[in-house]
């Protein structure tokens, strides 16, 4: 177990996720269920709310890949935001560990790139896939 | 004396005796992994004594109940025999709960070392500017306000009213 990164440690994560994908949602709720080690926040990606909070983040990219903010200032997207949500979690922690080794890592980024097929699969209709501003639906 | 009944003695004495042994380096070297693992000295001295105490209890107890030997022993051969199958038992016992003892610590001190470990993968990027992430700065106390010079309370009773002085003839 090597740390990867020197500095402090962060005491709170942001996460954005894109709300109008089942699969999303979906894991908006398992890690909210989950003890969490380190307080998770959840905004939806592209919402009014996460452009006042971090005005200078790339949110356009927020939409595409799962983001997460650090209260440190960094910011971890596609699998490696999905390692700081597993290490933010109680029971999960020596997994992310493990997964962010280099014999594992593939195996994490093929993971999240076979979540990322099945949420382009199951999304509704109008969901365009990999869109920057145009994912957000228009309201009944 | 009868060879079972030497044999028996020196079993039990043997066998107290690797059990202090063995329980005395398991609590001195058992102290410095605990207080590493609790961070608190106290619990860890606490923790440390109350495992040494189980397994005074287990081994002499095991001890005690496998001393009986139900075949004869009529010679001194048979009787260091019987004894060195009886003593190793207890070797292997007191092995196995010794690696136990050292598997249950080291859990205690992964899940301690998990709890501080440094996020796992390096960030994707940085934000440049994050003014709401900043902790908000606390505010200086404010200087006291200046206070009017107090005039000395009077001291003897109040002058009379000084009186107009007379026209001038």
């Amino acid at each position: 177990m090597t740390p990867a990164v020197a500095g402090p440690s962060p005491r709170r994560l942001t996460v954005l996720y894109d709300e109008h994908c089942q699969l999303c949602r979906a894991a908006r709720r398992w890690l909210e269920q989950r003890d969490q080690l380190v307080p998770l926040e959840l905004l939806p990606a592209g919402s009014a709310q996460a452009y006042q909070r971090f005005p200078t983040l790339d949110h356009a990219r927020t939409m595409v890949d799962v983001t997460v903010v650090a209260d440190t200032g960094d910011v971890y997207s596609g699998d490696a935001a999905w390692l700081m949500c597993l290490w933010a979690l109680s029971g999960y922690r020596a997994m992310a560990l493990r997964l962010a080794q280099p014999a594992l890592r593939p195996l994490a980024r093929r993971i999240v790139a076979t979540a990322a097929a099945i949420r382009g699969s199951v999304a509704g209709e109008g969901y365009v896939s990999g869109c920057d501003d145009a994912c957000r639906h228009p309201d009944p | 004396m009868e060879p079972k009944l030497w044999m028996y003695l020196a079993y039990l004495l043997f066998s107290a005796a690797l059990t202090a042994w063995v329980a005395g380096t398991l609590f001195r070297n058992g102290r410095v992994f605990l207080d590493d693992a609790l961070h608190d000295e106290r619990l860890a001295r606490s923790v440390n004594h109350l495992l040494v105490v189980g397994f005074y209890l287990l081994n002499l107890g095991y001890a005690a109940v496998a001393i009986r030997v139900s075949s004869p022993v009529t010679t001194a051969a048979d009787a260091v025999e019987t004894l060195s199958v009886k003593i190793g038992l207890v070797l292997l016992v007191l092995g196995a709960v010794h690696l136990f003892n050292l598997y249950v610590l080291s859990r205690f001190r992964r899940r301690r070392m998990l709890e501080s470990a440094p996020p796992p993968v390096p960030p994707t990027q940085r934000l440049v500017m994050a003014p709401p992430l900043a902790p908000p700065q606390p505010q200086p106390p404010l200087p006291p306000l200046p206070q009017p010079p107090r005039q000395p309370a009077p001291l003897g009773p109040p002058a009379p009213p000084q009186q107009p002085a007379p026209p001038g003839p």
